[in-house]
């Protein structure tokens, strides 16, 4: 257990120093840098490329939870998915949900509605890296009740999430 | 449904019921179980884990492969390469810390495959996100490594693989095991509900059975109590009334609706008896004891509802009910009843009274016609012997004729009288029958001869001399019988006879028959002869001159004796009235002991003699000096012991009441002396002889008695006695006293003394004669008269007034038990006897021709 407990505390000082690094240059970059690649919805052959402000323009959403993929509690901030999408003005049955490894997942579109999943960017108030699940994560509140501990929801529950497709 | 057969069925009913409330906490147990492993399935996260090690695997390999085209040399290769790295530290980083793997974590080999990768990747990072010339540089190096992993890459799949494998079959084997038990819980309670409905309809039968039962009890009971004529109130613990029947209804006249709720007390009780109502309530509620629950009936008044008032008998039951406990009061209107009862009981009071009225009416009545009468008649004989003239002598015979009748009459009621009063007694002496027949024939046979009759007695068969019954009641009925018979008898004859009946007649064994030739009686007369107040014709009457009573009381008589009589007669020719009478047959007396005088003892004794009554003390003092005895004589009892303290007698005479200290007491008194004075005999000298009393004599310490009137032949043997020392054994066993041994006054005194104590008791008796004829009982208590009769009763006998003796003695009887009535009969018999004594005593009087 001694191993388990340090390696989690030596990579979080090493990402502060990644962070602290950058930070000064970089910050303003990362947060510009198109993360989010949507297609589909009312017209097929428009795409929309957002960045992480983009979408903590749109809105933003804290959830606070444990997942299975991670230790203890945290808090998850993104934009409600709904809203995203409300915010596009797609309409559609089906999310297309697209990883960087290329996993891709249906979440119907009744998923995205108010309470439900965010498109979650950061992680206790920072940035997810890609190394660490980022940028950007579905994150359902699945301490908030049972219905989202299903394996289903575990499954849209998509993280390195870099493309949504509509489908209609 | 009894009591017994409701427990058992309810034991029946509920012994499912525990199996139930055991096997309900186990299936809810297991349901929760079977539910959390459902929901286990539901939300495996096992799909999601053997995703996610076979991901780790592709990445890997995805990894490795994006090294071997970066190694290749080609640049924008280098982005690709850092982000299949991050995309495989992502993954690792979910084994090494994603809550999904911490179970697999505790596999040593798992642990160890983790902690490897996650050293070659965090080691890698530097060169991962240094410059891209470096990680050109770097990638054979990172290449190596990451092939070196390739192994612990496997192990992680394979163990992971493993573990999940046995949790699905432990997870499976779980749910088997869960369900199993949950199949064999829900059959156990199966069968347990399915024996409990069985048991459920058989108690509910029993239930309808019983509840059928109890509605027809129910319907048999409302039956009998709106039926019943008794009132029924139930009333609860507060008093309250639950409930009354169409009898209360009727009785209270309150509906039950009116009377519903409304306090018994209120209701039905007389206001002045609601206090104590309601304090024995309130003890029958707090102690459930009451004088009335279970008590019987009590009566008691109630109220109507139109405020009459009526009586009651109440009686009270409790009984528990479901509601509580209720009391039960049945109450019926007795007021008729009470009414009727209290009328008969006025009735039978009156008649009492009425009986009471008759019998002192006709004693007062005797009484006071009696006494006038004799006067009348004394006076009427007083003037036939003076100088008349023929007519006048003639008048005044009538007169005494109508006289007679008149006395005849009242004393004919008087004997009825005394008859019905049940006051006549029967008194057994023993006496020779043929005897008797012979005497009453002397008697009757100068009358007889008046009307030229001839009358004669005889014996038809074997003769019974000597017999036990009452000579007084028989003679009566005899003068009786022969007396109609003369009457009725003119210039003819008449016979008496006597027969033994063999065998007895009902207990008779003498039939006497009084045969005359008379006019004879017809047969509707003969039926009605012996009644009341009955006589056969105006001409018979006239003739006979009877009141109607005298075969009623002879009727009467005989029936005191235990006998039977009737009349057989012809018209014309003649009756024969018979007599059928119970004689006891007893041997002759030895009269030659009866007819040898006691001689008087040789010896000289010295004798005290303690009588207040001089004449009494007079008579025995000359009796015992002619014996040649030395007397000394007291007047009451303390001189008595005063004397026989100081002076030794040979014996004493006590009388037994005397003034200041009775016979009783004063030996008492002397037996307390020192001796030789105690041992004196003493003899009681009373005329006291009932058994009772010679023993009480005995119990004051006396030797011996002597009856009064004073027999010479007794005091002779009783001295005797005391000189032979055989005093006690004859205490009280001396025959009583007859009394023509009764030693006279005559006999005893000296003709001076003689007139003395005659005039004496001349005056006496007349005093207290005189006193009874003014008033009844002479205005005396029964205490007085009972001390005068006996006092004058003793020297009665000395001067041979022996009926008037025994009249006194009688009266004396009467007065001791304060029996008014029979004192006022024996006073009005008294009256008349002793007229005749008076004039049989008083040379005066004597001289005055006897009214008899």
């Amino acid at each position: 257990m001694k191993i388990d407990g340090f390696i989690p505390f030596a990579r979080a000082l090493f990402l502060a120093a990644i962070v602290a690094t950058k930070g000064a240059t970089g910050m303003a970059d990362i947060n510009q840098t198109p993360v989010l690649e949507v297609t589909g919805g009312q017209s097929p052959s428009e795409t929309y490329t957002l960045s992480v402000q983009d979408l903590r323009d749109i809105a933003v959403q804290d959830i606070v939870t444990s997942t299975i993929w991670t230790k203890g509690v945290h808090e998850f901030s993104g934009v409600p998915l709904h809203t995203l999408l409300q915010h596009l003005e797609v309409t559609g049955t089906t999310i297309e949900a697209i990883a960087l490894n290329d996993y891709s997942v249906a979440i119907p579109l009744s998923d995205a509605e108010a309470g439900g999943p965010i498109v979650a960017f950061a992680i206790d108030g920072q940035p997810i890296p890609r190394r660490e699940k980022g940028p950007l994560w579905i994150i359902y509140p699945f301490d908030q009740s049972p219905e989202f501990r299903t394996e289903t929801i575990y499954s849209r529950s998509i993280w390195q999430l870099n493309r949504l497709n509509i489908v209609q | 449904m009894s009591r017994h057969s409701r427990l058992f069925l309810f034991l029946k009913n509920w012994v499912f019921l525990p199996l139930v409330v055991l096997c309900l906490p186990l299936l809810v147990l297991l349901g929760q179980e079977v539910y959390r492993d459902l929901k286990l399935l539901r939300s495996a996260d096992i799909d999601s884990v053997q995703w996610t090690l076979s991901q780790v695997e592709i990445e890997y390999l995805d990894f490795l492969l994006t090294l071997e085209r970066a190694s290749s040399a080609e640049d924008h290769h280098l982005s690709v390469v850092r982000k299949d790295f991050d995309i495989l530290y992502s993954r690792v980083g979910i084994l090494g810390s994603g809550m999904l793997f911490a179970p697999m974590r505790e596999i040593d080999g798992f642990s160890n495959a983790v902690t490897d990768v996650k050293f070659f990747l965090d080691q890698s990072t530097t060169a991962i996100d240094g410059s891209d010339a470096d990680l050109q540089a770097y990638i054979p190096e990172l290449q190596k490594q990451a092939n070196a992993l390739r192994p612990q890459i496997r192990s992680l799949f394979v163990q992971g693989l493993e573990y999940f494998a046995s949790q699905s079959d432990q997870r499976r084997l779980s749910i088997f095991t869960t369900l199993t038990e949950l199949a064999i819980i829900s059959v156990t309670i199966l069968i347990a509900l399915g024996a409990l409905s069985f048991y459920s309809m058989y108690a509910n039968a029993q239930a309808q059975t019983s509840a059928r039962a109890l509605a027809r009890t129910n319907a048999h009971m409302q039956t009998i109590l709106s039926t019943t004529h008794e009132a029924v109130i139930v009333a609860d613990t507060r008093g309250k009334i639950v409930d009354l029947n169409t009898a209360a209804e009727t009785t209270f006249g309150y509906s039950l609706a009116e009377a519903k709720n409304q306090s018994i007390g209120d209701l039905i009780v007389p206001p002045e008896h609601r206090k104590a109502h309601a304090q024995g309530f309130a003890r029958l509620v707090k102690t459930g004891q009451s004088r009335l629950v279970g008590k019987g009936s009590v009566h008691l008044e109630a109220l109507k509802a139109d405020g009459t008032r009526i009586s009651v008998e109440l009686a009270m039951q409790s009984a528990k009910t479901d509601d509580g406990e209720v009391f039960i009061g049945f109450l019926r209107d007795i007021s008729q009843q009470l009414e009727v009862e209290a009328e008969i009981r006025a009735a039978r009071d009156q008649a009492l009274a009425g009986e009471q009225a008759k019998a002192n009416f006709l004693a007062v009545m005797s009484h006071e016609i009696r006494t006038p009468l004799n006067g009348l008649l004394g006076n009427l004989t007083l003037i036939s012997k003076t100088q008349l003239d023929k007519e006048q002598a003639v008048f005044a015979e009538n007169m005494e004729i109508s006289g007679r009748q008149l006395m005849h009459h009242v004393n004919s009621i008087l004997d009825i009288a005394k008859f019905e009063s049940g006051k006549a007694t029967v008194s057994h002496t023993n006496f020779h029958l043929g005897r008797f027949l012979q005497d009453i024939v002397d008697s009757q046979s100068g009358h007889a001869g008046r009307n030229q009759t001839s009358i004669e007695w005889e014996w038809l068969g074997t003769s019974l001399d000597w017999v036990n019954g009452d000579k007084i009641i028989l003679e009566q009925i005899m003068l009786n019988l022969v007396g109609n018979a003369i009457k009725f008898t003119h210039g003819g004859r008449m016979s008496i006879e006597a027969e033994q009946l063999l065998p007895p007649d009902g207990g008779c064994n003498v039939e006497i028959r009084i045969i005359d030739s008379g006019i004879g009686i017809s047969e509707e007369d003969q039926l009605r002869i012996f009644e009341d107040f009955e006589t056969c014709d105006s001409t018979y009457t006239r003739d006979g001159g009877g009141t109607g009573l005298g075969l009623a009381i002879v009727k009467r008589m005989v029936q005191l004796l235990g006998g039977q009589a009737g009349v057989e007669s012809t018209l014309g020719e003649g009756s024969v009235f018979w007599l059928r009478l119970p004689f006891l047959p007893v041997m002759e007396p030895d009269e030659s002991d009866g007819e040898e005088r006691v001689k008087p003892t040789e010896q000289s004794l010295s004798i005290l003699i303690a009588e207040d009554i001089e004449t009494n003390a007079f008579v025995a003092l000359k009796l015992l000096e002619r014996d040649g005895h030395k007397v000394t004589i007291v007047k009451d009892g303390l001189s008595a012991v005063a004397r026989a303290k100081v002076e030794v007698f040979d014996v004493i005479l006590m009388d037994i009441s005397m003034p200041r200290m009775d016979g009783l007491q004063a030996t008492q008194e002397i037996r307390k002396a020192p001796p030789p004075f105690c041992d004196v005999p003493i003899l009681a000298f009373s005329a006291n002889v009932l058994p009772e009393e010679t023993d009480h004599f005995r119990a004051s310490g006396m030797d011996g008695f002597i009856g009064k009137p004073l027999q010479l032949s007794e005091l002779r043997r009783a001295l005797q006695a005391v000189l032979d020392n055989t005093l006690s054994a004859n205490l009280g066993e001396e025959e009583p006293a007859v009394d023509d041994m009764a030693e006279k006054a005559q006999d005893v005194l000296n003709q001076s003394e003689y007139d003395i104590y005659l005039k004496r008791f001349i005056d006496e008796g007349a005093a207290f004669m005189e006193t009874l004829a003014v008033i009844p009982l002479g205005g005396m208590d029964f205490t007085e008269i009972v001390s005068k009769a006996h006092q004058i009763r003793s020297t009665a006998s000395l001067f041979g007034a022996d009926n008037f003796a025994t009249s006194l003695g009688n009266l004396e009887q009467e007065a001791k038990q304060s029996n008014e009535a029979a004192c006022l009969i024996e006073i009005a018999n008294l009256s008349e006897i002793w007229l005749k004594t008076r004039m049989s005593l008083d040379p005066n009087y004597e001289a005055a021709p006897s009214a008899e």
